[in-house]
């Protein structure tokens, strides 16, 4: 579909309006850089305090110049926007700084839980896809039979139940009723492969479900609306059978904006994961981001919201940029 | 231009009058139960949770946090309908009571997020030019953060309690929520009825509010419909990671999230009662948002 779509101009094009938007990302990285590291420092109660505490001299006489030392040896003592300036710079030169707790690199940490988080996050979304598109066609197949009701209140209610209460019903109702007890020992691939799967696989549905609600709905009102376009009139006037009509005509036109709703989604996942990490206790991107903020490390919860939204922006440019292929219409001009 | 159609409607049957109005309204409550059966029966969730919420001391005899009541964690019976807590607290009374507290949360979230969200959507959408383009900016910035982990940032620079959550919950929302009211207003401000208004000499402010508001007053009510739910949900998951309406407060969440959890298993029903009252209010929220949409605007494509 790409060759057939896209001359070579097209393709000249195409990079042109996607370096176009890449510059139009840079102050809305800037203005994340700026909210991140103004609003953590905002927190009541440094983290020189808890490093304080930490050392144990809940009383200790040289508060001041112990103080003083390690907020200049962190980095600290400089006004803030002294600090947001020489982040961003950081940043620009792929340095997202070091742990204040640990000094291990912010890098390290993120690539150690990226994996983790992606795993799941993948698996939310190939459950989501595989239980969403079939049931949206459906209900919009059956528009307002008792089908149509049934699947839209099943959907509706996946939005509905908070995404902790399912995963703790997960957890709790097995050991209650059947006596089953899970395992939330983290092992790796490597290590253990069924094990591994057996953890990913709980939050992951969690997720998917949760996900799949909204993709469900939105393909329904979708399919709804191409099934009135002519062309689908055409169709079935030819005499091709429904089916064919369902699934090469419409469907394939409905699901444009489907791919965007899960661009979208990505965000929403990662903020899910937060909840279903700690749930599953994985230790992912969510949990180290938690754990974080409580610590008031700076420059890890800095690092994975840029991340993220780099992240985030970067997938929804893919979206865009997707769409054009899908749907000529909407080709950038 | 759909926000229009939805205004003109509005405004027809509103003119006509040959009907007495209680006929008509009985009429058009028949309809909507008849067209939207789903979202009749949101509305009749949200008729009780507001029941719930101002009759609660008629509807039980404890007090929400009165301890004592019965023996602790007591499964359901006939004294007390959903059993008690590990204090012998009512987990019913606690459940009637704390629909007050998700209503606080929901109305003020939702009060909170839409005055700023339309102001700013209108202004962006009128003004255009640096300020549109700065603040599109920052909207961009909202989006990319994943919104739990904004919440959690702003409930700890914040504090808990009840009304530090509610203005958590607002502000992500009033920043995000006014792209759509931009979206709206982009469509209203091009018309001629809003040139006649400038030519005749109208002022900006008079323009804004009497030509544009008045015209993306649909997908206002459809943005407000769809994210009361959501407010709902997103004390219970704030909850959870503990950032939540502090306790001994009767949070659905709270509820839901801390004792709940912490007792499931020699007390099941201290997580399965609040989970099913917060799950069914929510969800008749969302019913009733669904069919709000769908009358109000049966082409807006909603994410949700």
């Amino acid at each position: 579909m790409l060759a057939a779509g896209v001359s070579s101009a097209g393709g000249v094009h195409m990079a042109k309006y996607v370096i176009r938007r890449l510059i139009g990302m840079v102050p809305t990285w800037l203005i994340i850089m700026f909210m991140v590291v103004f609003m953590v420092r905002l927190i009541p109660g440094s983290v020189v305090d808890l490093l304080l505490q930490e050392q144990g001299g809940g009383g200790s006489y040289q508060e001041g110049i112990d103080r003083a030392a390690i907020e200049k040896r962190l980095g600290l003592s400089d006004p803030v926007y002294v600090q947001y300036a020489k982040y961003v710079v950081g940043v620009a030169q792929g340095d997202l700084g070091e742990s204040l707790w640990d000094n291990q690199p912010v890098t390290t940490l993120i690539a150690q839980r990226v994996p983790v988080t992606a795993q799941v996050a993948l698996v939310a979304i190939v459950t989501s896809v595989a239980v969403s598109i079939p049931v949206g066609v459906m209900s919009a197949v059956r528009r307002d039979t008792p089908v149509d009701y049934l699947l839209r209140s099943i959907s509706i209610l996946g939005i509905s139940v908070p995404g902790f209460a399912i995963g703790t019903a997960i957890v709790i109702f097995p050991t209650l009723w059947w006596g089953v007890t899970v395992s939330f020992k983290y092992v790796t691939f490597a290590e253990d492969p069924i094990q591994h799967l057996k953890l990913i696989i709980p939050p992951a549905v969690v997720l998917g479900v949760q996900l799949s609600a909204s993709v469900a709905r939105l393909t329904r009102t979708m399919m709804l609306e191409v099934l009135q376009e002519d062309y689908i009139r055409t169709a079935r006037a030819k005499g091709l059978r429904e089916t064919k009509v369902i699934v090469k005509h419409a469907l394939k036109n409905a699901l444009i904006p489907v791919v965007t709703v899960l661009g979208i989604q990505i965000t929403n996942l990662i903020g899910g994961s937060v909840i279903s990490e700690t749930i599953f206790a994985i230790p992912g991107l969510g949990r180290l981001m938690v754990s974080s903020i409580t610590a008031r490390d700076y420059p890890v919860v800095q690092g994975i919201v840029v991340m993220t939204a780099v992240f985030v922006m970067l997938m929804n440019l893919a979206v865009d940029v997707s769409y054009g292929y899908l749907d000529p219409r909407a080709r950038p001009a | 231009m759909s926000a229009e159609a939805g205004i003109g409607q509005a405004v027809r049957t509103g003119r006509r009058g040959e009907r007495p109005l209680g006929a008509r309204i009985v009429y058009e409550v028949s309809k909507f139960i008849r067209k939207k059966p789903l979202g009749a029966f949101g509305a009749v969730v949200l008729l009780v949770l507001v029941g719930m919420a101002a009759l609660a001391p008629i509807i039980t005899p404890y007090g929400p946090l009165q301890q004592g009541t019965g023996p602790a964690l007591a499964p359901p019976s006939a004294d007390h309908l959903a059993g008690t807590d590990q204090f012998g607290r009512d987990v019913f009374t606690r459940i009637v009571y704390g629909s007050q507290i998700s209503l606080q949360v929901s109305i003020g979230a939702t009060v909170l997020a839409i005055i700023p969200a339309t102001t700013f959507g209108m202004m962006c959408a009128y003004f255009r030019g640096p300020f549109d383009l700065i603040f599109q900016r920052v909207v961009d910035a909202f989006q990319a953060i994943p919104g739990l982990i904004l919440l959690i940032t702003i409930v700890s620079i914040l504090g808990s309690g009840l009304y530090n959550v509610i203005l958590a919950l607002a502000i992500p929302a009033s920043i995000t929520g006014s792209r759509l009211q931009r979206a709206a207003s982009m469509q209203v401000t091009g018309r001629d009825y809003v040139l006649a208004a400038r030519s005749l000499g109208a002022t900006d402010a008079r323009i804004i509010t009497r030509y544009i508001l008045p015209n993306i007053m649909a997908p206002i009510i459809i943005v407000v419909s769809l994210g009361f739910g959501g407010y709902i949900l997103a004390e219970s998951s704030l909850s959870f990671l503990g950032y939540g309406v502090p306790p001994p407060a009767p949070s659905w969440g709270g509820m839901l999230a801390s004792d709940g959890r912490r007792y499931m298993y020699v007390a099941p029903h201290m997580f399965i009662a609040p989970a099913i009252a917060l799950s069914v209010v929510v969800f008749g929220v969302n019913m009733f948002g669904d069919a709000m949409r769908d009358i109000l605007d049966p082409r807006l494509r909603g994410s949700g």
